[in-house]
């Protein structure tokens, strides 16, 4: 973006006009802010709980043998864990940076539709806290995998519709989410705010929605057929009535590999802000960024197959799934050659932030890569249900989107709350995430490499010794993450106080930074004139 | 925008963008579910 330049910032004029007090504040509030901040703390809440039954699964993979927990209540912790971090975690945490940052980024007073925004919050609690209690059903949680394939599936007890009941709310705040972004930024940009002149935060959430508008209700219509089956004698997915197992494979990863772009498109935009920042140049190739991203998105239509290569399907498919997958590093890798080349001969610095967005840069290619060989059809025929599968997607979304969700946390965290976070704790919290995360997801390649099937309470003995590495990590990995909770309870209760710039050269990059610290509850009453 | 202290909203013409953008992707959501379950059915029947 070009020089901005704010005029008329009522900020201050509204200091009469703060938030309603107590709890009607959070359950009655349109504010942008406030939901922003509900989604944030929603989703952390959920990754701390999703957390703890990723260390159930590790605590008993600790050792071979049964240990802790029977095998269902292990097939219900690898399903619930993946529910839980994937729809409650990653995807409000960038709703929530995507409400507390988009209008600040835009120019817009609050999103376009903000009754709607406080009904999508709330509809994503009543769904979770369904999502959860599905656990204590007679016959337990859902077991059979995220994927919920049939007839697996189908042999859940009553569990089943509270679940699918579950995932119907969330898509539907999913989908309202979606249409007050692409509203907010099709019609409240601030006059001069051109598209192409937009950071990439918003132009990466922007095209995410319409992700989200065209796969959401693909797996809504998937799961209601999946209801029908189990209740109404329909026969979509049961091959005894006419019907295809595998059919639904299709229309789940029809949706589902979309879904991976929905929770990673986000997270590159927040590192195409906080490079240029910690750089103190602008982003190298903006046009280029955005076209990369908007490709990204339609590739992600068309290769939905390579998650099913195992199930037969003709080499003329194989073929095409596999060319079209890996015509995705392409996009990618001008993504990643674009950042680096954003830091070439930059006035580098490394605070928090920056280092977040560089452990994303290097662990998340680690992720591509592993995702290049698995899109080689033959290939993927060994690797396919193994632990190397769990290692790739791991280091997409963990090191990937989760850590760009902490760098913009750090990043955009003054400007919220109004103070520094303790420095020298988040740079602790980095060192041990980056060297947690590797020692927990790492190992898992070789395990998937000699052949240990994911999904598992009991394993060989040859694999032991990694799968004691992997947990070890999980539980670093885990610990490291109740200092972050602190860090953020800290800087929000006081600190070191920030100016509106916050950090040194950032006012060129955006918007929010011409905004005093904390951000006034309301903001650009009067829309800025951009440049 | 329904903020009690903003001195201006969107402006009527914002307004009615704003309701029909998310009348049109709210039905395009409702249209692809429907679209989706039929082509099951037809499915079937085939």
């Amino acid at each position: 973006m070009s020089a901005t330049q704010t005029h008329g910032h009522a900020a201050d004029h509204h200091d009469d006009h703060g938030p309603a007090k107590g709890i009607t504040r959070w359950l009655t509030t349109t504010n942008h802010k406030d939901i922003g901040t509900m989604y944030l703390v929603f989703s952390l809440v959920m990754f701390l709980i999703g957390g703890a039954m990723a260390l159930v699964i590790r605590a008993e993979l600790f050792v071979p043998g049964m240990q802790l927990v029977d095998p269902g209540f292990f097939n219900t912790m690898t399903t619930v864990h993946a529910l839980i971090m994937v729809f409650g975690a990653v995807m409000p945490a960038t709703v929530g940076l995507a409400n507390w940052m988009i209008p600040l980024q835009i120019g817009a007073p609050d999103m376009a539709l903000p009754r709607m925004n406080n009904f999508s919050f709330w509809l994503l609690v009543a769904a979770f806290s369904l999502l959860i209690l599905s656990l204590f059903m007679p016959g337990g949680g859902p077991a059979s995998g995220w994927t919920l394939y049939p007839p697996l599936v189908l042999q859940t007890g009553d569990a089943l519709p509270l679940a699918i009941f579950a995932i119907h709310l969330a898509g539907a705040s999913s989908i309202m989410g979606a249409i007050n972004i692409i509203v907010t930024i099709m019609n409240l940009r601030a006059p001069g705010m051109t598209l192409l002149k937009m950071p990439l935060f918003p132009w990466t959430w922007l095209i995410t929605a319409y992700l989200l508008i065209a796969v959401m209700p693909v797996f809504a219509g998937a799961v209601t057929m999946l209801l029908t089956d189990h209740f109404f004698g329909t026969t979509f997915f049961a091959a005894a009535g006419g019907g295809d197992p595998v059919l639904y494979q299709h229309i789940f990863w029809f949706f589902g590999h979309p879904e991976v772009y929905i929770m990673i498109l986000p997270a590159f935009g927040i590192v195409s802000e906080i490079i240029p920042t910690f750089s103190r140049k602008p982003l190298f190739g903006y046009d280029a960024m955005v076209y990369a991203t908007a490709s990204i998105a339609f590739l992600s239509f068309i290769v939905w197959a390579h998650h099913m290569f195992t199930v037969g399907m003709p080499l003329a498919g194989e073929m095409f799934f596999m060319l079209s997958t890996m015509l995705i590093a392409v996009p990618t890798g001008v993504k990643v050659f674009n950042w680096t080349a954003t830091m070439w001969k930059g006035s580098l610095t490394f605070e928090t932030p920056m280092l977040f967005a560089l452990a994303f840069l290097f662990l998340f290619t680690i992720g591509g890569f592993s995702g290049l060989m698995m899109a080689i059809a033959p290939v993927d025929f060994q690797y396919h249900d193994t632990y190397f599968i769990v290692a790739h997607f791991h280091y997409v979304l963990v090191p990937g989107a989760v850590f760009a969700i902490m760098a913009a946390v750090y990043y955009w965290m003054p400007k919220w709350t109004g103070h520094m976070y303790d420095v020298k704790l988040a740079n602790i919290h980095f060192w041990m995430s980056a060297i947690f995360v590797n020692v927990l997801f790492f190992p898992q390649h070789f395990l998937g490499l000699a052949g240990m099937p994911r999904r598992i309470p009991d394993y060989s003995t040859q694999f032991a010794d990694w799968n004691m590495v992997s947990s070890i990590g999980a539980f670093g990995f885990g610990l490291s993450q109740l200092l972050f909770v602190y860090i953020i309870w800290k800087c929000a209760k006081g600190g070191q106080k920030v100016s509106a710039e916050v950090w040194d050269g950032a006012r060129v990059h955006g918007l929010e930074w011409t905004v005093p610290s904390p951000a006034p509850y309301h903001t650009f009453d009067e829309a800025p004139v951009v440049k | 925008m329904n903020e009690p202290g903003l001195k201006q909203g969107p402006t009527d013409e914002q307004r009615r963008r704003i309701r029909r953008n998310a009348v049109v992707l709210g039905l395009l959501a409702l249209g692809i579910y429907v679209a989706f379950i039929a082509s099951g059915v037809l499915g079937l029947r085939g």
